[in-house]
């Protein structure tokens, strides 16, 4: 698994055109291959820590670009905001000294101006700008977020994985013990129990470290596959419970479950959560849900990958609760519209396993789901993804923004 | 490419030369340099593509008389909008994005907390690219229980039966409520479409199956050829005579029994079939001839010497030039009675990789266009059966759709007609 990027939205998304404007066409260019926002003119703009820049005192509405050059000697990064900074527009990440980017925006009247925050700490703003008339779609801005916003969320997350960690504990305890003593059918029903426990906390990109590789660690990166001898955790110990292995070499597994999510809980509150994870989580824990479950990828031979989606749609929901106070003021409806879908994809997960053969836990293994059935959750999934996708540049922290 | 096409409109380039203008007019104001305006025009000259812009609204939809640009695919998909009033809002999308696409119209701006809004496959100002996008609909959205159709049905829409040589048991290439025919003058430009207009509606439809095809160039002059080595698509119906694309290729609401909302479309066959190459190469070149009825060289009909020469069959009754059996002579046997069985082929050659044995899969993407798919390409296939092609070839996916009539004005939308009340 890998950690996304930081960076996900570059410079120049979008906002490139060749709009008919009130009759006459503009393009502007900045290079040969960084074209700049339709109809919108470019405006040089060279910021250091004693000005923010010089943008005209007056512009139009619609689309403008700003050529933002550092001549500090730090890194910056540039936002276009309401002067007081109860909104954002749009931002330039980051900026070498002695390097240009274009800050681009579609602006709709009103009052903004640009904002410098330098790396090494100064914050200075450029004299206002006033926006006169309208143009169509002008961008409405967003709330900034501080890293801070951030903190109870994480806080709150934290609390609720280290109250589920010993439930988790407590279900590999059981699976081990059901292998011990050779019940290894008792062992295949608990075995789901305690996956479906660590799957909802929503451990996707990399939020137990290493330890997610040894509890859950998937053979494809290992050069033995399946047969090798690194391999560990719940999809290897499926492996052996659903392909017919002896107790007595399940065992070892099952005790080094045991061992690794004592050495988790022992771990966790030393581990550090970066405070952008969260909203990156309630993204991605989704799209991995999509890329190895839905798919059936992850199967290690007990066709329950729809139910660990499921604990996915529970794991993401329980993120989503701890970001909506954020979300909600910063895109009120949003949440709703999450929510439903998630309540929606959920519901036909059960349909799914309520209509198929029942088979481990009674759910429908993915390669077992019939066309229309599949094609139903591949959409209710993707749809939702979709929506998403916002979440993490909406609750990306903007400091000072 | 011709340009006897109707769609075929003012080229991205002349739009790019006002649009130089415009750069000029933002120098003049003080907030551009000179450079800027020479900047414009290379980079824009860099990604306008083929500079072909086809016109999306119409009587009918663009992508059927248009002749073949050089990408193809065909994608169907099922329809999983929950109700009628989404699928609404699916055609409405649909028609909204392909209006854009195939204008090479600006991507929207992205705001603060979105991905970007565009791939960006095509560099930051996506050119139309001779690109054209055709909606078909299948017989299966008409059912009964889905969105409460069944009464509008195109009088002809069913299900592509099964014809006696075809090999679909195992097809998981058949059918579909949806149909996109997207086409343009680049690869890129195909997928760049595909991935907007399957972003957008992700919810709404879901993609069933898909084959990519290509157009090659003229070897050396001439139809372009197929993975048989022979010229392909030499004879097809006059697309530039109304009264011929009037009696042949579109539907007229009101006649043979057709709901009035499917005036201006057409029937689409699309049929995915492998052509046999390993074989068909040990074979020799007088007996390939007698199997199509042409010369593989030329392209010229077997008692002809030119590609564009007319076969005269009436002169040669028993088939001692072009064979009875021969492959053009029994899908055209260019008779009075025939004349109305007549459909506009515009296929693909599809190549993809290769079977459990090593041999390559290549084929044809074979898709027509008809006012009537059981009185002209269920005939012509019927005729066909047992052709002495048929060992060379295997049919192995398709289905009947039927191609929505154009998009009429600013305010339409694709299945208006179909959707009104
Ligand atoms: C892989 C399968 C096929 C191959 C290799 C093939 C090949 C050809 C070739 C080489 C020609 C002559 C060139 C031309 O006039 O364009 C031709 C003509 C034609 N083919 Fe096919 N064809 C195939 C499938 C079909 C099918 C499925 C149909 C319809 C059911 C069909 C209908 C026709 C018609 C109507 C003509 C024109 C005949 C005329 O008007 O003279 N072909 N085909």
């Amino acid at each position: 698994m890998t950690v996304r990027p930081w960076f996900r939205r570059p410079p120049l998304a979008g906002a490139l055109a060749l709009a008919v404007a009130g009759g006459a066409l503009a393009v502007a260019f900045t290079s040969d291959d960084a074209p700049a926002s339709a109809g919108a003119s470019t405006l040089t703009v060279s910021v250091d820590k004693h000005g923010c820049g010089a943008p005209p005192a007056r512009l139009p509405s619609g689309p403008v670009v700003f050529e933002v050059t550092d001549a500090a000697t730090t890194f910056v990064t540039v936002y276009l905001t309401d002067p007081g900074g109860a909104r954002a527009y749009a931002e330039i990440r980051w900026l070498g000294p002695r390097h240009s980017l274009p800050l681009s925006a579609s602006v709709a009247a009103g009052r903004y101006a640009l904002r410098c925050v330098f790396s090494d700490g100064p914050v200075v703003t450029s004299p206002p700008v006033a926006v006169t008339g309208s143009a169509p779609d002008t961008e409405p801005g967003y709330r900034p977020m501080t890293s801070t916003d951030l903190e109870q969320p994480v806080t709150a997350y934290r609390a609720w994985v280290s109250a589920a960690l010993p439930r988790l504990l407590d279900a590999a305890r059981a699976l081990d013990a059901d292998v011990a003593r050779g019940d290894l059918a008792a062992a295949r029903t608990d075995w789901l129990s305690a996956h479906l426990a660590y799957e909802r906390l929503g451990a996707a990109y990399n939020s137990f470290g290493d330890f997610d590789d040894a509890i859950d660690g998937r053979p494809d990166g290992l050069p033995g596959g399946v047969d090798d001898p690194g391999w560990t955790g719940f999809l290897a110990i499926e492996h052996t419970l659903w392909h017919g292995s002896t107790a007595d070499r399940v065992r070892p597994l099952t005790q080094k479950l045991v061992s690794d999510v004592t050495g988790l809980i022992a771990d966790f509150p030393s581990e550090d959560i970066d405070s952008e994870d969260l909203p990156l989580r309630a993204h991605e824990i989704l799209e991995n849900a999509l890329q190895f479950q839905l798919t059936g990828h992850d199967d290690q031979g007990s066709g329950t990958t729809l139910a660990t989606l499921d604990a996915n749609v529970q794991g993401t929901s329980e993120v989503l609760s701890l970001l909506t106070p954020l979300l909600n003021e910063r895109d009120p409806g949003l949440v709703d519209h999450l929510d439903q879908a998630l309540t929606a994809l959920r519901t036909s997960l059960q349909a799914a396993s309520a209509a198929g053969s029942g088979g481990t836990g009674g759910w429908t293994a993915a390669d077992a789901l019939d066309r229309a059935t599949r094609e139903r959750l591949d959409g209710a999934l993707g749809s939702l993804l979709e929506q998403l996708a916002r979440i993490p540049n909406l609750l990306a922290a903007r400091n000072a923004a | 490419m011709t340009t006897s096409d109707p769609h075929q409109t003012i080229g991205r380039r002349g739009f790019l030369r006002n649009a130089t203008a415009g750069v000029v007019g933002v120098a003049a104001l003080g907030t551009a340099a000179a450079d800027t305006a020479r900047a414009a025009t290379a980079a824009a000259g860099a990604t306008a593509g083929s500079g072909r812009v086809i016109a999306f609204e119409g009587p009918h939809q663009a992508g059927i008389l248009t002749p073949p640009q050089a990408a193809a695919s065909f994608v169907s998909f099922d329809v999983i909008a929950p109700d009628r009033a989404a699928l609404k809002d699916l055609f409405a999308v649909l028609t909204d994005r392909v209006r854009a696409l195939t204008a090479g119209a600006p991507v929207p701006a992205t705001d603060l907390a979105s991905p970007p809004a565009d791939s960006g496959t095509l560099g930051p100002l996506p050119p139309a690219d001779g690109l054209t996008v055709t909606v078909g609909v299948g017989a299966s959205l008409f059912d009964d229980h889905r969105y409460g159709l069944g009464a509008r049905r195109p009088a002809k829409l069913a299900a592509m039966p099964v014809f006696p040589d075809d090999d679909m048991a195992h097809s998981t290439e058949l059918h579909g409520d949806l149909s996109l025919q997207l086409c343009a003058d680049s690869r890129d430009t195909v997928v760049h479409a595909l991935r907007d207009i399957t972003r957008h509606t992700r919810g709404a439809i879901q993609a069933r199956w898909k084959i990519d095809g290509t157009h090659s160039a003229p070897r050396p002059s001439g139809a372009p050829r197929n993975h048989l080595g022979f010229k392909d698509g030499i004879a097809n119906p006059d697309t530039t005579n109304q009264a011929v694309t009037d009696a042949l290729v579109w539907t007229h609401g009101g006649a043979d029994g057709e709901p009035a909302w499917t005036e201006g479309g057409s029937y689409q066959v699309i049929r995915i079939i492998r052509m046999l190459v390993e074989f068909w190469d040990r074979v020799s070149l007088d007996e390939q001839e007698r199997m199509i009825g042409r010369r593989r060289d030329s392209g010229a009909p077997l008692d002809g010497s030119a590609e564009t020469d007319l076969p005269a069959y009436k002169a040669d009754p028993q088939g001692l030039y072009v064979p009875m059996n021969a492959h053009i002579r029994l899908a055209n046997p260019r008779t009075d009675a025939t004349a109305s069985q007549q459909i506009l082929r515009r296929g693909y050659n599809y190549e993809r990789g290769l079977d459990t044995d090593g041999n390559l899969d290549l084929g044809l993407v074979f898709c027509c266009y008809q006012q009537d798919v059981s009185r002209q390409f269920a005939a012509v296939q019927s005729r066909l059966a047992g052709e002495p092609l048929v060992d060379y070839i295997s049919p192995t996916g398709g289905g009947y759709f039927f191609a929505l009539p154009g998009v009429r004005n600013p305010g339409d939308t694709f299945a208006s007609g179909l959707l009104a009340g």
